[in-house]
């Protein structure tokens, strides 16, 4: 009987780790999951800056960079792209998904050159209710103006 | 000694340690897989952060491809005006931008240099109908892919971009319209039906004594009913300069050709002339200027046109009949010879105050009236009956439009090719002159037997009868008339069989002839032929395809770079930087608004700007120093080979070249509006009509002040012409030779070997992204 106490003990001992292990795997997965989500973000934005005539782009950037941190769920692309979405559980994944998440643009210059550098970074939280845990991921790009010669 | 376990004790130890041993495994396999994770989250943002890097990367390796690739001195000139092929480019003017270098030194990733490039494919670019490119420029224009591989080292794995770029080589200007100097394709229509009176708003210039006088006479207009001129209201001619270098006056190719359409109409232009030039302008006589620079055209005319003229000989100042005072009337012409030495006198007039019967100097005081020599009612040519019926007015009022400048004082004229059935209008008057009794005009009569010759009794016994020298000569060759003096339909007949009586304005230099030219005869100085009307090719060459999976074979196929806005067109050509680049086609979502451009030749890339909406230019001068208020030709004596019109020319003969030379072109008609007083090395074109009427297409702004100069080409579907001379007549002309604006031509348009221009586009192809481990030959994917 002894024996058997014993037994349990060491084996419940021995699963604590196991599902400490587990559950951190799962928020690893989580959080490898928000942060790719917050590299095609990032990424996405990018591209459709990257998209925009030269002068257009930075305008925008310049726009975008003067409010600071915004809500991901606050920009207007996105916004378009959520509101023309058909199904309804699909939008609400989506805002779920991103509720947290944030994003911060920033550039540079050399206007003679005509090459703008544009910064972003997007924040997302490891764990939703805690916003120490806030992570970001970030990229960096060059957009060349055109020049005739 | 064997250890004996009890059968109950011990298999919970065993279980236990199974237990432990798949819990093990867990352990291991969990955290394998959570390193497995963080790689691939390492993997994906280290890819990620270089795909951008690299893509900044080959964006830094294009614009510096764009910043050289049109300097004629680097080494990418060469190589992509070059035959097509699979050839390694060298990368020698590639250096990083600061803030690529600056990019990769805060990511901490390794820039390897230098990029590859390669042409992995060009084909030729093909021509609208009608085009016929020469042999040896075929495959210059092309379209191709340019490779470009950038290579980057980030945390131990070496990662590679290849990108494929479109390019184009271009022509810089367009072909066979740049080879003229004046194409106007549906002039004909500023012409109305008659040719003559309210609605040929052409021959509006008044005319008299030699000049065009800014204003017209209140007596000439009131004889002139309708007219589309306006009392009180200044005009000026357009007055085409010939060449003023002796090289290019001489040659049909470089004089800047014209075309007034379209193929089917006739388009007439009265000569302008009075008694006097020849008189003035003999040789040693003591003229003054004003002569000298005598606006008459009668110099276009030549012994061979009046057929029974004696061709070795010019024209002479000739006595051709007398006024009731004895004094003769002299004008341009010959004494044709006849038989038993009789004389035929032959003038030429051209239309001028001067021969206005009601007011002109020609018929005051004499015995004759126009009847007398051009005949009247159904008898008289149908100009004649229609001018007789609209005012003898209108004999006062010469073109507007000079297509070979003023008289030159070497005598002859420029060889400049006058393309379409362009017929020069004026009046020749016959008298014959028995050897006494007095003579009498012959009058015009085409139904006339051609043998049927006068006959004169003198005295009731002598009798002397007109007998021409030759017997194919007819009645018809001799008789006074108007030339071009009725509405021929180049419908019902061939250019090559204009019937008698017409003069066209193209002199035939080979066949010292002249004779009407269409787009068969034409050839560009570069080899370019015309195998379609000249006015389909203008069309063709600027059409646009309206399916959407196909592109026309003119400049559609050529445009290059598409801007939304003239803003955006002007910053990326660098207008801001002291710059004007617009280094190919270039398609603008207008309006269009030029500023001054005062940039040197060297700072222009010449191009064709396709404008969709309307354009408006101010001075292009390119850094020289012009003040067009004190632009004048030389002095009487040798007006086109000196003087500051002739320097000023002489300096950018050579210094414009068709690497520089802009094209505007107005897609869709909207008005070109020249707001500056000098463009220099321009051509302008609008040729897509939008009203099937007459209209504003381009036109020169009301705030002009100094004298107009303009240094290149011109094409249009109309000129709308008397606009255009009310609008040159609200400037003081600065030349007191030339009371006109300075429309020339610059030879560098018709240069033997067209400019090219290479064009890279941004839209990238053949995208792949690869990585590999650093030192390992073969990339994974």
């Amino acid at each position: 009987m002894i024996e058997l106490l014993i037994g349990v003990t060491i084996f419940g001992l021995a699963m604590l780790p196991l599902m400490w292990l587990g559950t951190t795997q799962t928020r690893g997965a989580y959080s490898v999951g928000k942060h790719m989500m917050a590299g095609q973000i990032a990424a996405s934005f990018l591209d459709s800056l990257l998209g925009l005539p030269y002068k257009e782009c930075l305008e925008k950037i310049k726009k975008l960079s003067g409010r600071g941190k915004m809500k991901v769920l606050d920009d207007e692309d996105l916004k378009k792209t959520l509101n023309s979405l058909q199904e309804d559980g699909i939008k609400k994944d989506m805002e779920t998904s991103f509720r947290y998440f944030r994003y911060q643009f920033g550039y540079s210059q050399d206007e003679p050159a005509r090459i703008l550098r544009l910064d972003l970074e997007v924040f997302y939280r490891v764990e939703e209710s805690d916003e120490k845990t806030e992570q970001s991921v970030k990229l960096s790009v060059l957009k060349f103006g055109e020049r005739n010669g | 000694m064997r250890l004996q376990l009890h059968p109950k004790k011990g298999n919970i130890t065993i279980i236990l340690l199974g237990l432990i041993s798949v819990m093990l495994i867990m352990v291991v396999a969990l955290s394998k897989r959570m390193t497995g994770h963080t790689q691939l989250l390492t993997l994906s943002d280290y890819t990620q952060i270089t795909r951008y890097f690299l893509e900044s990367y080959a964006g830094d390796v294009l614009q510096q491809i764009n910043m050289n690739v049109n300097e004629p001195d680097s080494e990418l000139y060469n190589a992509f005006r070059g035959p097509p092929g699979r050839q390694k480019l060298k990368t020698g003017f590639y250096k990083p931008a600061a803030m690529l270098k600056k990019l990769a030194d805060e990511l901490k990733i390794e820039l390897q240099l230098p990029p590859e490039i390669v042409f992995s494919q060009a084909e030729e670019l093909g021509y609208p109908p009608g085009f016929d490119c020469p042999n040896d420029f075929k495959g210059s224009e092309k379209k191709g892919l340019l490779e470009i591989v950038c290579k980057a080292k980030f945390h131990g794995r070496q990662y590679a971009l290849r990108v494929q770029y479109p390019f184009t080589v271009v022509m810089r200007m367009t072909p066979v319209l740049k080879d003229f100097m004046l194409f106007v394709d549906k002039i004909a229509a500023e012409q109305g039906r008659d040719k003559i009176g309210p609605n040929d708003h052409l021959n509006i210039m008044f005319t008299k004594e030699g000049k065009h006088p800014e204003e017209a006479d209140s007596q000439a207009l009131s004889h002139a009913g309708n007219i589309r001129v306006k009392s009180g209201f200044k005009y000026r001619p357009m007055i085409l300069l010939p060449p003023l270098d002796e090289t290019e006056y001489n040659s049909p190719e470089l004089s800047g050709k014209v075309f007034l359409g379209p193929s089917d109409e006739a388009v007439y232009l009265n000569l302008a002339g009075d008694t006097r030039e020849a008189v003035a302008d003999a040789p040693g006589s003591d003229s003054d200027a004003e002569f000298t620079a005598s606006v008459g055209e009668m110099f276009l005319v030549s012994p061979e046109t009046l057929k029974v003229a004696d061709v070795t000989k010019d024209f002479d100042f000739v006595p051709v009949f007398m006024n009731k005072n004895g004094e003769f009337i002299r004008m341009m012409g010959q004494d044709v010879e006849l038989k038993h030495k009789h004389i035929a006198k032959m003038g030429i007039l051209g239309f001028s105050n001067e021969i206005v019967p009601e007011i002109g100097e020609i018929f005051k005081d004499t015995a004759y009236a126009p009847e007398d020599f051009f005949n009247k009612g159904s008898g008289a040519s149908e100009f004649w009956q229609k001018l007789e019926g609209y005012g003898h007015g209108y004999m006062a009022f010469s073109s507007g439009l000079k297509l070979m400048g003023i008289r030159p004082d070497i005598g002859g004229h420029a060889r400049r090719q006058i393309f379409g059935n362009v017929l020069g209008r004026f009046f020749v008057m016959t008298f014959w002159w028995p050897p006494s009794g007095g003579g009498e005009p012959l009058k015009y009569d085409e139904n006339r037997s051609p043998t049927d010759f006068p006959e004169r009794e003198v005295y009731g016994s002598v009798k002397y009868s007109f007998q021409p020298l030759l017997d194919s000569q007819k009645y018809q060759d001799f008789m006074s008339r108007m030339v071009s003096g009725k509405n021929w339909n180049p419908r019902s007949g061939s250019a090559d069989n204009l019937p008698d009586g017409f003069m066209p304005m193209n002199a035939d230099f080979d066949k010292q002839s002249k004779k009407i030219f269409m787009h068969g005869q034409f050839k560009a100085n570069d080899g370019f032929a015309a195998r379609d009307k000249l006015e389909e090719l203008g069309r063709s060459w600027f059409a646009v395809e309206e399916a959407k999976d196909k592109t026309a074979k003119g400049a559609e196929s050529r445009v290059g770079r598409t801007y939304m806005s003239g803003e955006e067109f002007l910053e990326a050509a660098g207008v801001k930087q002291g710059k004007f680049k617009v280094n190919g086609i270039v398609y603008v979502k207008g309006p269009l608004k030029v500023p001054p451009l005062k940039i040197k030749n060297e700072e222009i890339g010449g191009g064709v700007v396709l404008v969709d909406g309307p354009i408006s230019l101010e001075s292009i001068t390119r850094g020289y120093d012009i003040d067009t208020g004190q632009f004048k030709l030389g002095p009487p004596g040798n007006m086109l080979g000196r003087g500051p019109a002739y320097d000023f020319y002489k300096k950018i003969k050579t210094e414009i070249t068709q690497e520089s030379f802009l094209t505007f072109v107005s897609l869709r008609g909207d008005p070109i509006t020249i707001k500056g007083e000098a463009l220099i090395g321009v051509q302008l074109i609008c040729l897509n009509d939008q009203n099937n009427t007459p209209y504003d297409q381009i036109m020169w702004s009301s705030g002009i002040r100094k004298e107009i100069v303009f240094v290149g080409g011109i094409a249009c579907n109309y000129l709308n012409l008397p606009k255009r001379l009310e609008e040159f007549g609200q400037i003081k002309s600065s030349c007191s030779l030339l009371k006109a604006p300075f429309f020339m031509y610059h030879s560098a348009m018709a240069a033997q070997k067209p400019a090219l221009a290479v064009q890279m586009m941004e839209n990238m192809r053949g995208y792949l992204l690869t990585a590999g481990k650093v030192g390992k030959d073969d990339d994974d994917e």
